[in-house]
């Protein structure tokens, strides 16, 4: 039976979130288990208290902006823009959040945050070389010399200005 | 207790993707294939898909000596020189959406039409025999569809005559016309709309009918009398419409 307003979300390393379950219905995953009576306990995540507390903040911020669209408060509509900017840079500085909260908006199922971190990852690799994309998102070069040189013949020409 | 930093190598497939479509320039697309094996081979499957969401390129040049063509990135402003084997003793006389027309010297060999990027290469017929002009790399293609569509007609523009054919074909059908009048011209811009060809011709417009009875294919000349009389006009497509 569905009584409560909130939804207890458990982290992996056991750190439980109370959050409004109007704002969790962003998340596909979640928003079904809500439909199916199925979110009165605690629902446990495989996510870290870390990453799922901004998630949870991500989604807090995209609610209440949703909800104040019709209102023309200038002031908070700034405030909102500056959280998302701060967003977008402590997630482009830090590839491991970046990581889990893809992870994480793929698994809770969160369409807009998924396309937000797509797209970020997306601006970091624009203009970067295959050296400096490796050492940004901590990849080895795995090629053989030969599919190296296979690689080269087929995308070589965009390696010179 | 300090963080393990993941290795983006280890990223979903299908949350990879998702970053990729979001690559607007070739020259990005081409880095991150050489990142690491998993990346490069998701990059293959997915070339095809990303190429038409690339902004467009200017075909300046291309050398059978160096066996390479120069593009020019309009959106980037610089020029990209592609090694391409398949340009050896041959002629690129045109492109059109993204695909060059390979003509060799060698007149009995097949034409080709090859995609620089994803190295799609689709056969066409031999040279045409009655070439008017004897100069084959004036020839001009247009493609009603992508070449790789089974159903996709490729028109042939020699000069003062028109040729079409479907990829794999062993020759070109020549277009007949039902104009009349003098036929001393040269077709001017041809495009393809909605699968469809219009082509200029003597100051006049002519629909181009693929699907005609009997495999004919056949130019009509289009009610619109004489509205193109300057020598160089050409056929746009405005707002969705031609």
């Amino acid at each position: 039976m569905a009584t409560t307003s909130t939804v207890k979300l458990r982290s992996g390393d056991n750190e439980v979130f109370e959050v409004e379950k109007q704002v969790m219905i962003q998340s596909g995953t979640i928003r079904n288990m809500i439909e199916d009576d199925a979110a009165d306990g605690e629902i446990p995540l495989q996510i870290s208290s870390r990453n799922l507390a901004k998630v949870v903040e991500w989604c807090k911020c995209m609610q209440h902006r949703d909800r104040n669209n019709n209102n023309d408060n200038k002031e908070e509509e700034e405030e909102e823009e500056e959280w998302e900017k701060k967003f977008d840079e402590e997630v482009s500085e830090d590839k491991d959040l970046h990581f889990g909260l893809l992870l994480a908006a793929n698994y809770l199922e969160i369409p807009a945050l998924l396309h937000r971190l797509c797209q970020l990852a997306a601006d970091i690799v624009k203009g970067k070389t295959p050296e400096e994309i490796r050492r940004t998102f901590n990849i080895k070069k795995d090629f053989t010399p030969e599919e190296e040189e296979a690689v080269m013949d087929e995308h070589g020409w965009a390696f010179h200005d | 207790e300090p963080m393990l930093v993941r290795s983006w190598s280890d990223l979903p497939m299908r949350l990879l993707s998702e970053i990729f479509q979001k690559l607007t320039d070739c020259v990005d697309i081409s880095h991150c294939a050489a990142v690491c094996l998993s990346w490069q081979s998701l990059l293959r499957t997915l070339y095809r898909q990303l190429v038409c969401l690339q902004s467009p390129f200017l075909l300046l040049s291309s050398s059978s000596h160096y066996s390479s063509c120069t593009l020019f990135n309009a959106q980037t402003n610089k020029l990209h020189q592609i090694f391409l084997p398949q340009l050896k003793e041959s002629w690129c006389s045109s492109s059109h959406d993204g695909w060059l027309l390979i003509i060799p010297f060698r007149r009995e060999k097949n034409l080709c039409l090859l995609n620089p990027f994803t190295r799609d290469r689709v056969e066409l017929p031999p040279h045409l025999v009655e070439s008017s002009s004897g100069k084959a790399k004036d020839l001009r293609v247009v493609t009603s569809t992508s070449p790789l569509d089974p159903e996709c007609v490729v028109l042939a523009i020699d000069e003062q005559k028109l040729y079409s054919c479907r990829p794999g074909d062993k020759s070109w059908t020549k277009v007949v016309t039902n104009y009349k009048g003098v036929c001393n011209h040269s077709w001017g811009d041809t495009v393809s709309y909605k699968g469809e060809f219009y082509a200029e011709y003597g100051c006049r417009i002519f629909h181009i009918k693929v699907n005609g009875s009997g495999g004919v294919v056949e130019a009509v000349d289009l009610p619109v009398p004489y509205v193109v009389y300057d020598f160089n006009s050409y056929l746009v497509e405005l707002k969705g419409e031609l």
